[in-house]
């Protein structure tokens, strides 16, 4: 049988297994068990200083202090930490947020939640490139704003957005600018500091490290804390109580570390790689690419194959682990909000194709994916071209 | 986005079906129903010879079910008397390759265009087309 050929970093990333032995070695007895809460022994010390070290390397990586974060079980926590927390703790400062309409399931579903709590949110919509206009951030600003939430890149297109523009136009109106960062952390600079950012919400599993853990940076000289959504146990100042994982935090730290030093060689690696796929397919008849061409994360390829039915499309791709702008698998029902917020119709969301590299991709495997989806655009539309005859 | 494209819900029956090549479709009747809005488009089309059809092909814009049950039914009206565009049987369709109920709009579809392809038959008969006997 032939094997699958992943292409699906922005959904998960295999471990690296160097964060895999760190985080091995935390679990050892003799190493690092112990509860980091309970400073008063050496195994909790040693638990406690692993860490502090993983904070130290998180931090380094935002440009922020090791202080001023939060762990978490992932960006989906975090960000429901932040725009809820953020916004329940800043009730008094007004009860507007304003956030964009392509944000992550896990900032506009905190959004929903906050509207049935009397909160008004504004949805900011893109640009038929994926683009949020600082302007229309700054348009949707009332005195009753509170809470400013955009994402740094999309989950589907790898659009980014201008987050240092919205993050001065934010402090300028002393409002608070929350940001999620878990497609862009390891692809894209972030300094928390010059990009003015209150809030960000970053992970380890989309950049080769472990899921269930990840961070919130809460910037001290802004906002000190936020309402909990967790209670019992008065851990990380009662922000997110609950005792550490140790190992979980000792794996992304490790995950920042190689980012960190790795960054400057691997993204422009990768966008090689999606560049080279991009110029194999992009010939192929009634290829659209979704979202900006310019201002996109490396790793991802995001395209619409016109005229083509997307779950036979799908079922032509199986031997690719990719992901589909389709509903046929959701609950919802609904499709890509993100594509069709960027104008596109029923047909080419249900043919969209997200591609998305990482540090295990092959120049090989591209070809192969190439190969691949070029026989099964091909073939469909043949298939499907009814002003043919024989 | 949908992680993980995969083939979990088709039978390698389908597999074998959805796979064939597009098939040469021949020129003297022609049936076409549905649309990409619908999700579904199809079109039949066969060479009519001693009142028999040849070179019975389709374009289908549609799901695997569809396509595996357009290729099905060519193969099933290659040869056939004209009058078996009338008779083609759904509910065999349905379970040959376990065509979900929510499908079911789509295989109508698949049936107007052979109804459709039938009736370009009845009025290329009734003009003063007509079909020659061919050898």
């Amino acid at each position: 049988m032939t094997e699958v050929i992943y292409m699906d970093y922005a959904a998960t990333t295999p471990l690296d297994p160097r964060v895999r032995d760190r985080m091995l070695a935390c679990m050892d007895h003799t190493v690092a068990f112990g509860n980091p809460s309970s400073t008063t022994h050496s195994f909790g010390k040693r638990a406690a200083d692993e860490v502090a070290r993983s904070a130290e390397e998180v931090a380094s990586l935002i440009n922020c202090d090791p202080a001023e974060l939060v762990w978490t079980s992932g960006a989906t926590e975090s960000d429901n930490l932040a725009v809820i927390g953020a916004a329940q703790f800043r009730a008094m400062r007004g009860r507007h947020i304003v956030t964009t309409a392509i944000e992550h399931k896990a900032v506009l579903e905190s959004c929903e939640w906050l509207a049935t709590q009397g909160f008004t949110v504004t949805y900011v919509r893109p640009n038929e490139l994926g683009q949020i206009d600082p302007d229309a951030i700054k348009a949707a600003l009332t005195a009753e704003t509170s809470l400013v939430s955009v994402m740094h890149a999309n989950n589907e297109t790898g659009v980014i957005q201008d987050v240092a523009a919205i993050g001065a136009l934010c402090r300028d109106q002393d409002v608070l600018f929350h940001v999620d960062a878990a497609q862009s952390v390891g692809k894209l600079p972030i300094n928390v500091r010059e990009m003015q950012i209150d809030l960000l919400s970053v992970n380890a599993h989309k950049a080769c490290g472990p899921k269930g853990v990840g961070a919130l940076y809460l910037n001290a000289e802004r906002i000190r804390r936020v309402t909990p959504l967790l209670f019992g146990g008065g851990q990380q100042r009662g922000i997110r109580p609950g005792t550490l994982p140790v190992h979980q935090i000792s794996g992304m730290g490790e995950t920042m570390r190689i980012l960190g030093e790795e960054m400057a060689a691997e993204v422009p690696r990768i966008r090689d790689l999606r560049d080279r796929l991009w110029a194999g397919i992009a010939g192929l008849p009634g290829l659209m690419l979704n979202g900006d061409p310019v201002n996109r994360l490396c790793s991802v390829l995001n395209v619409s194959v016109a005229h083509v039915e997307g779950e036979s499309l799908r079922y032509g791709l199986a031997g690719l682990a990719i992901s589909s702008g389709s509903a046929c698998n959701t609950a919802t029902g609904e499709g890509s909000y993100v594509l069709r917020s960027l104008g596109r119709n029923d047909q080419l969301v249900e043919s969209s194709v997200r591609f998305s590299l990482g540090r295990f991709s092959t120049a090989a495997e591209v070809d192969q994916v190439v190969e691949i989806f070029g026989d099964a655009v091909a073939r469909l539309q043949r298939l499907s071209r009814l002003d043919e005859h024989s | 986005m949908d992680s993980n494209i995969a083939s979990q819900r088709y039978s390698a029956h389908l597999e074998a079906y959805f796979s064939r090549p597009a098939l040469n479709m021949g020129q003297d009747i022609r049936g076409e129903a549905g649309s990409e809005r619908q999700g579904a488009r199809i079109c039949f089309a066969a060479d009519v010879r001693d009142n028999c059809m040849h070179n019975v092909g389709f374009r289908a814009f549609a799901c695997p079910h569809i396509i595996a049950g357009c290729h099905r039914v060519a193969e099933q009206l290659e040869g056939a008397r004209i009058e078996a565009l009338a008779q083609v049987p759904l509910e065999n369709l349905k379970a040959e390759f376990d065509i979900p109920i929510e499908k079911a709009g789509k295989l109508l579809i698949l049936k107007d265009a052979i109804d459709a392809c039938y009736a370009d038959y009845q009025v290329r008969l009734a003009s003063s087309r007509g079909f020659p006997t061919r050898q």
